[in-house]
């Protein structure tokens, strides 16, 4: 029993209106400096780039402008087509017809997402380049010295593509088996044939998981340096690097930096606004078995053939091509210590970043699933402004803002941490924010009314439950931290190297096999979540 | 209501949502070891005033007193765990990580090791599922998990246990046996309940007695009894026990004219004025009579008794309730008449007048709308 004179201590004097101290000191205080922490390095960069020297600004933006865009949004739009085709023709295969091993089809489809872009431009270029793999094994049969070039549009095209539909391929296939099959019953007894049943039952139903997944792979191929670097097609982000390495040109890639962050930011709220209007078409769906499989008959073996060609170029050739360039590093004599100084520093700096931005995240996570109002909503949305910030903007900001601001951070650990907590904040902050919304306030509400304090009752009941959401986050930033190239290119370290760097110098110096053991590790750590994913799918 | 000092006391609260008042002006009293249910229709702010009680939401008026001891109030605002309350909520919020042991004992920080086991036990016996102890929430059916959430509720000893639609989770068999159970074990345990549902069946089978609320208001409180008697508003009267409305004429001191008949009653108004009569299907009476002017529309056979449904010749459409052995063919003409043998409640305005029988020389069963 608790004694009068202690129950008197826990009286809380509080003026209308205003908010319990607590809930202030841990929560709304928090989340504000984390905000404050992720827009500041952006208001330095805007602020460079208003200084740039106008007249000649607008020389070079008149001159290269009109290229990037057509080049970055043309990029993005055809793959962004190529990935939606795709996707439907395999996820439909995949999911509703007799597709023979279908299955396992829709495992190894989604497989092409572990690769990092640069490590698959870099397969693609070795094995399709102009005397590549491909033109070697050529040759004696067929004679010829050297293939047509893979580089420029063709080649980011075909590498962003094989890499990136996934993101397509995964929310048609999630909708397609949420949709209700009583719907297609429906139509089908009110008179519509197969292909009617599809245009106006079955894609409506998925149309907003399209959308959703189109976008995400249009914000990929604008934000993604790697691939475009290596298949040398200059996008906004190849030329923001190639300006900033110039050195004499700063304010123009922090003027260009601008206008592609004006790019993305429109494409976030669009993908914000059909994910509202995706929730709305989710909760009435009703997905039960007993789904009746297209029978494809005569297109069988054809369709086995297509999905075999698919995992062909973009799982199996690859893994082909890294295993050659594995071997002939072995027989090099192989200079494994680089790749195991680069891997530990990779696992130091990426398990920091988690570390930090899953501290960063938690107030905004609880002030978003429990306090939810216009307040946290914009902190909310800010804190996700990394989801729209390419890495090399976010570099490039915080060259800014440690040249002006904080000249000690400048190429420290501590700014390219700060660069990975302001790009994967939403990584952390998304797990976080649903395993909160799992747990129903009214289990913290009994917690309270038991005498419990708001402490202790997260630390015994809360706590305990979002734990798979505190795993999925420190995962989930771990393995992207591990991946990111430009930031990491720009801000770390004199003679800091790390896998993603190691794998980026060995290719640009054209030492394919001394990037195949860091990018092997790569693609190894990035299947880690992988294999969670389709393993919980397997599960439901 | 009699029988010591208030449990719980609540003085003039009110709730407001963004301007919208959810709760306004609620007075409380309620003695020790005492049920109240709490009726209203969804909306009516009857969740709000538990958790107000519960110190989930801080009130923007009046006093709310547990124990003689101010816990919400100007410039006091007692956290929920030190108010002494328990609460068992609808889908009854046991926490999935712990075993029903560990639920019920989330409450008794602070004891001695012995004390809590025996606490435990003792609950456990309660409620009849001493072989539970180590099982989870997921693993028991849905009324052992209300039973587990009750028993976790009581198990630190509170001033008053707070329920809010425990058994809406259920399906109807298992909700009326559940019901008999928990009430069981609410006055084994002694102790001061507040529950809160909108089924009107229910709430006069929990509670000692019955509060209504409506627009955040309490309209009325009393026994069930009484309330289901005397209704103080149009509101409650068809809320509780669909009862349909008459306009009755003061044609004399004594008597009030309707169109289905003359009542010998007294109602508070002057000669000629008019009322809503409240009557129930089992009020009326009828008769086939190719002469009478109403028609029997249909019946609805329920068993032991059926329910005829007859317009009259305004129009109006009334009920009445009959017993198996007396049965009509709907379609034929009938006379229709009031025969309540009780004094019928009377309203002005949708709010109760006075009305009482000749037989009685004062208004003493007049309603008494205490909280309205």
């Amino acid at each position: 029993m608790v004694s009068d004179t202690a129950t008197r201590a826990v009286l809380v004097r509080r003026p209308a209106g205003r908010l319990p101290p607590r809930r202030l000191l841990l929560v709304y205080i928090p989340a504000g400096i984390v905000t404050l922490g992720v827009l500041l390095p952006i208001v330095y960069l805007v602020a460079r780039a208003l200084q740039a020297d106008l007249p000649a600004a607008s020389l070079m933006l008149s001159a290269s402008l009109p290229r990037l865009l057509v080049n970055s949004l043309g990029l993005a739009a055809t793959v962004t087509l190529a990935s939606i085709g795709l996707s439907l023709v395999v996820g439909w295969l995949t999911e509703r017809t007799d597709l023979p091993g279908r299955r396992a089809w829709g495992v190894l489809t989604v497989l092409p997402l572990v690769v990092p872009s640069y490590v698959g431009a870099f397969l693609f270029v070795t094995a399709f380049g102009p005397r590549g793999l491909l033109q070697k094994a050529l040759e004696p049969i067929l004679g010829l010295d050297r293939l047509p070039g893979i580089y420029g549009f063709w080649g980011a095209f075909l590498a962003l593509t094989l890499l990136s539909y996934p993101f397509v391929l995964i929310p048609v296939r999630a909708a397609l088996q949420r949709a209700d099959p009583q719907l297609e019953e429906a139509a089908r007894s009110l008179g519509e044939n197969g292909w009617g049943v599809v245009r106006r039952v079955i894609l409506p139903q998925i149309a907003p998981a399209v959308a959703a997944g189109a976008l995400l792979v249009a914000l990929y191929c604008l934000r993604d340096f790697g691939a475009v670097s290596v298949m040398r097609f200059t996008t906004f982000t190849r030329a923001i690097y190639l300006q900033y390495q110039s050195l004499y040109d700063r304010s123009s890639a922090a003027l260009l930096s601008l206008v592609l962050l004006v790019l993305m930011a429109a494409l976030v709220s669009l993908e914000q606004r059909t994910r509202r209007s995706r929730m709305t078409y989710g909760s009435q769906a009703n997905g039960r078995g007993g789904v009746v499989l297209y029978r494809l008959r005569a297109w069988r073996w054809p369709a086995v053939v297509f999905c075999a060609a698919l995992v062909g170029v973009a799982l199996i050739l690859p893994g082909a091509v890294l295993t050659y360039w594995l071997v002939r590093a072995v027989q090099e004599g192989p200079a494994w210590g680089p790749t195991l100084a680069a891997a530990g520093n990779s696992l130091l700096v990426s398990g920091q970043a988690a570390a930090i931005t899953l501290i960063a995240a938690a107030p905004i996570a609880v002030l978003a699933a429990r306090y939810p109002g216009r307040w946290s909503r914009w902190v909310e949305n800010l804190s996700h402004a990394g989801f729209a910030l390419p890495g090399i903007v976010i570099a490039l900001a915080l060259v800014f803002f440690g040249i002006r601001a904080a000249p000690g951070l400048y190429q420290t650990l501590p700014m390219l941490l700060l660069a990975y907590l302001i790009l994967f904040l939403p990584q952390a902050g998304g797990p976080l924010r649903a395993s909160l919304l799992q747990v129903p306030r009214s289990l913290e509400e009994a917690g309270r009314g038991l005498g419990r304090g708001p402490l202790t009752v997260f630390r015994r009941v809360t706590l305990p439950l979002i734990r798979p959401g505190i795993v999925a986050a420190v995962a989930l930033v771990f393995l992207t931290a591990m991946k990111e190239l430009p930031a990491t290119l720009i801000l770390s370290p004199t003679g800091f190297r790390t896998l993603a760097t190691e794998v980026w110098s060995a290719v640009t110096e054209a030492y394919f096999a001394r990037a195949a053991a860091p990018a092997l590790l790569l693609i190894l750590l990035s299947s880690v979540p992988m294999i969670f994913f389709v393993g919980r799918e397997e599960a439901e | 209501m009699t029988g010591g000092r208030p449990v719980l006391q609540l003085v003039g609260v009110g709730k407001r949502f963004g301007g919208h008042p959810a709760v306004a002006g609620v007075d409380l009293d309620i003695p020790p070891n005492h049920i109240v249910a709490i009726l209203g229709p969804s909306g009516c702010g009857k969740t709000t005033l538990l958790r107000l009680i519960a110190g989930l939401e801080a009130p923007d008026e009046g006093e709310i007193r547990i124990d003689g001891r101010v816990v919400a109030g100007r410039d006091v605002l007692e956290p929920p765990e030190s108010r002494r309350v328990g609460m068992v909520f609808q889908h009854h919020a046991l926490f999935p990580h712990m075993s029903v042991e560990q639920n019920i004992a989330f409450g008794l920080a602070g004891r001695h090791r012995a004390a809590r086991a025996a606490r435990v036990d003792h609950l456990l016996r309660l409620i009849g599922l001493p072989e539970a102890r180590r099982r989870y929430p997921h693993e028991l059916s849905g009324g052992q998990q209300q039973r587990v959430a009750v028993a976790r509720a009581l198990a630190p000893q509170p001033a008053v246990v707070l329920m809010d639609e425990p058994f809406s989770d259920l399906d109807a068999e298992r909700r009326l046996r559940l019901r008999d159970e928990i009430r069981v074990i609410l006055k084994q345990a002694g102790t001061t309940v507040v529950f809160v549902t909108h089924d009107q069946e229910e709430a006069i089978f929990m509670g000692d007695s019955l509060a209504i609320m409506r627009h955040g208001r309490l309209e009325q409180m009393g026994e069930a009894e009484a309330v289901f008697a005397a209704p103080a508003s149009t509101f409650i009267a068809e809320f509780l026990g669909q009862t349909e409305f008459v306009p009755g004429v003061v044609e004399s001191p004594s008597v009030l004219s309707t169109e289905i008949g003359k009542l010998a009653q007294h109602v508070d108004r002057t000669l000629g004025a008019t009322v809503q009569v409240g009557f129930r299907a089992d009020d009326v009476d009828f008769a086939p009579d190719p002469a009478g002017e109403a028609m029997l529309l249909a019946r609805f056979f329920q068993g032991a008794v059926a329910i005829y449904r007859i317009r009259l010749a305004s129009g109006r459409i009334v009920h009445s309730l009959q017993p198996h052995h007396r049965l009509h063919r709907a379609g034929g003409r009938v006379r229709v008449w009031l025969d309540p043998r009780h004094v019928l409640p009377c309203f002005d305005d949708g709010r109760a007048v006075p009305a009482w029988l000749p037989t009685e020389t004062s208004p003493e069963r007049a309603p008494d709308p205490s909280n309205g």
